[in-house]
């Protein structure tokens, strides 16, 4: 058994009468990608901030590494990098500078922290655009510089929400081959998304969510054979359609 | 990591941000040098306007001028303008057609050779008000003609004139009315403006711009504890405050000292560098209380352009006191020091005006007003712990 890296347990929050997320518990451990796939609106990212320590759950709670992110919020921070739904850059900051100030923020600092603003640069195919303030950036660009930003760390789990959106064919491949070698590197990589290619191609695990239920979980086959549906685009389409009656919200 | 590092990185970076933000720093700076000009020039054209009031030549209503020459020549290279006076005299000073009249007997001349005191007689409304410049005018006069010849006359009989003055007596005018204090007391206004004006933009760019440019949730990500954040925030903006105020004081003292400006308000007058510092020592706390206010209420903003206007009114509410009570004439009072800002304006007055400062009120005044900086900075700081701040005004 693996140690599990990010988990919920009985996640509930409501916005007002909107039930956002409803006794949600899933765990995502380390050197395996899973997947939080759902359509828009089905409490995604808010389960996601939960896990950042910018909500407040109003009942269950979420874990890093078994540090609580409500009662503990800068220990599970320090163990989590984050590519938040929210992604704005300084614009009036390089995007080194964008990354440096998060490194910073992280206690690095110096040749360590440069070696390392470099070596995502690298890694991320940033070399271009790295020394140019990040006002006017394509979207492509942008998520570049915010994947930077929240891995500058090294941090062993990651999280990224809904990172292909916006990206055009070229940059999505290599945003996926990103994540895979993040799984090669033994991290634990919690990924949500509204696109069940994307989701099929790359996860180990996958929970499906919709209105802030968890409807379906398991590997790609186990929920092949819980819907009896031997293409998984029509799996996801099934249970969306079983639990909200309609398919409004998928992409 | 300690937490002045982080509060530190935070404040440094904001720093760098705001200074390529060219447009906004130079817009700030234009507006916070360009305050202290137009004060000066506002109040000072405006404060020559009713001085310039009493060296308008005088005019004269008089009845028999004819009868004292020697007389009406005095008073006409005196700046007064003779003219012959209404019929029925009385009846128009009383009714206010005229300020005053100058009656002239026949039987002056006659004593006045003879030695004998002429007789001359003022007609006044003494509760006509508007007529007392023109009044005491007429009447200083007279007696300067009066004194002028009977020194004359004595030194005619070898007698020196001093022995007939026994009192030396020199007037010299520190009121509020001097034109000089007036000037002078503009400094509360210009410093109190910088104080509110000179970094609100900032206030509005770190917090509510902040949230706009979907910047603030991947900030609020990083395992930094929120009130080191707002702390950092505070720091930059406060220093660009501190910035502008002291550039505004000092714009203010060097274009006091300008001879061109001098001559064109028409006074002189100068802010010694012990003013200058005691006075930045006074305002300091607001500056401090300043930038704490419109960091809070520019949380609260949903957007930009909103922190914007709600910090615009802060400002104006606060420094709006400092511009009434310059120009009005109000004795400092001690429940003044309970109202920061105002406490300040009162304080930089008599402090200008070099009638000392009591230490107590000093004191009273300087705490009450970092509490107050303090409060807003708490208050800031529990809105970050919030997550509202994320979500914006929404829940």
């Amino acid at each position: 058994m693996r140690r599990t890296m990010i988990e919920v347990r009985n996640l509930s929050k409501s916005f007002g009468d909107v039930h956002a997320v409803r006794n949600v518990s899933f765990s995502a451990p380390d050197g395996l990608i899973t997947g939080l796939l759902g359509p828009n609106g089905a409490g995604k990212s808010t389960t996601m901030r939960m896990i950042t320590s910018i909500l407040e759950p109003d009942s269950g709670a979420a874990f890093v590494d078994g540090h609580n992110a409500l009662a503990d919020p800068v220990a599970a921070q320090t163990r989590l990098g984050v590519l938040p739904d929210a992604r704005g850059l300084y614009p009036r900051l390089t995007a080194r500078e964008n990354v440096r100030y998060f490194g910073r923020l992280r206690g690095l600092h110096g040749p360590e922290l440069e070696a390392e603003i470099e070596r995502l640069i690298d890694l991320l195919d940033m070399k271009a655009f790295a020394g140019r303030r990040t006002e006017g950036f394509s979207s492509g660009q942008r998520v570049k510089v915010a994947i930077a930003r929240a891995l500058v760390h090294r941090p062993q789990n990651v999280m990224l929400d809904e990172p292909t959106t916006g990206l055009d064919v070229m940059s999505t491949r290599a945003m996926r081959a990103f994540i895979r070698k993040l799984r090669e590197e033994g991290r634990c990589v919690l990924f949500s998304s509204h696109i069940m290619q994307e989701v099929a191609a790359l996860c180990d695990h996958i929970v499906i969510i919709a209105r802030g239920e968890i409807v379906a979980r398991g590997t790609p086959d186990e929920i092949r054979q819980q819907t009896g549906r031997p293409d998984l685009e029509d799996a996801f389409v099934d249970l969306i359609v079983e639990v909200t009656g309609s398919t409004e919200g998928l992409a | 990591m300690s937490a002045l590092n982080l509060i530190w990185i935070v404040a440094r970076k904001e720093i760098v941000d705001n200074l390529r933000d060219r447009r906004s720093v130079g817009n700030a700076l234009f507006t916070v040098l360009l305050n202290p000009l137009l004060f000066i020039l506002l109040f000072g054209i405006l404060g020559r306007t009713f001085s310039e009031k009493a060296e308008q030549a005088l005019v004269l209503p008089v009845q028999g001028a004819e009868n004292a020459p020697s007389l009406i020549a005095f008073l006409e290279q005196n700046n007064v303008e003779i003219e012959d006076a209404p019929a029925a005299a009385e009846a128009a000073v009383r009714s206010g057609e005229v300020d005053l009249v100058l009656i002239i007997p026949e039987g002056y001349g006659e004593a006045f050779t003879s030695g004998q005191p002429a007789p001359v007689t003022l007609l006044v409304d003494d509760t006509n008000q508007g007529a007392s410049v023109s009044v005491s005018r007429a009447r200083r006069l007279l007696e300067r003609y009066s004194s002028q010849i009977g020194s004359l006359r004595l030194l005619a009989r070898g007698i020196s004139p001093t022995v007939v003055n026994p009192l030396l007596i020199q007037e010299e005018d520190v009121g509020v009315e001097n034109e000089g204090a007036e000037t002078l007391s503009l400094l509360p206004t210009v410093m109190l403006a910088a104080a509110f004006l000179g970094g609100y933009y900032l206030a509005a760019d770190v917090t509510a711009g902040e949230r706009e440019r979907n910047s603030l949730e991947p900030l609020l990500v990083n395992p930094v504890p929120r009130w080191q954040i707002v702390l950092g925030k505070y720091i930059a903006t406060f220093l660009f405050t501190l910035l502008a105020t002291v550039l505004a004081t000092l714009t203010y003292a060097g274009l006091l000292a300008l001879p061109q400006l001098q001559s064109l308000i028409g006074l002189r007058v100068a802010l010694s560098t012990e003013t200058i510092v005691g006075a930045l020592l006074l305002v300091l706390p607001v500056v401090f209380m300043a930038v704490a206010l419109e960091l809070f209420i520019a949380s609260f903003a949903k957007s930009f352009k909103e922190a914007q206007t709600y910090v615009t009114y802060l400002s104006l509410a606060g420094f709006m006191p400092a511009v009434f009570l310059s120009v009005l004439p109000i004795q400092t009072q001690t429940w003044m020091m309970l109202i920061p800002s105002i406490s300040q304006t009162m304080l930089l007055r008599n402090l200008t005006r070099g009638e000392g400062l009591a230490p107590g009120l000093v004191a009273l005044a300087t705490v009450l007003t970092l509490a107050v900086g303090v409060a807003a900075l708490i208050a800031t700081i529990r809105l970050y712990n919030r997550e509202r701040i994320v979500l914006g005004s929404a829940s």
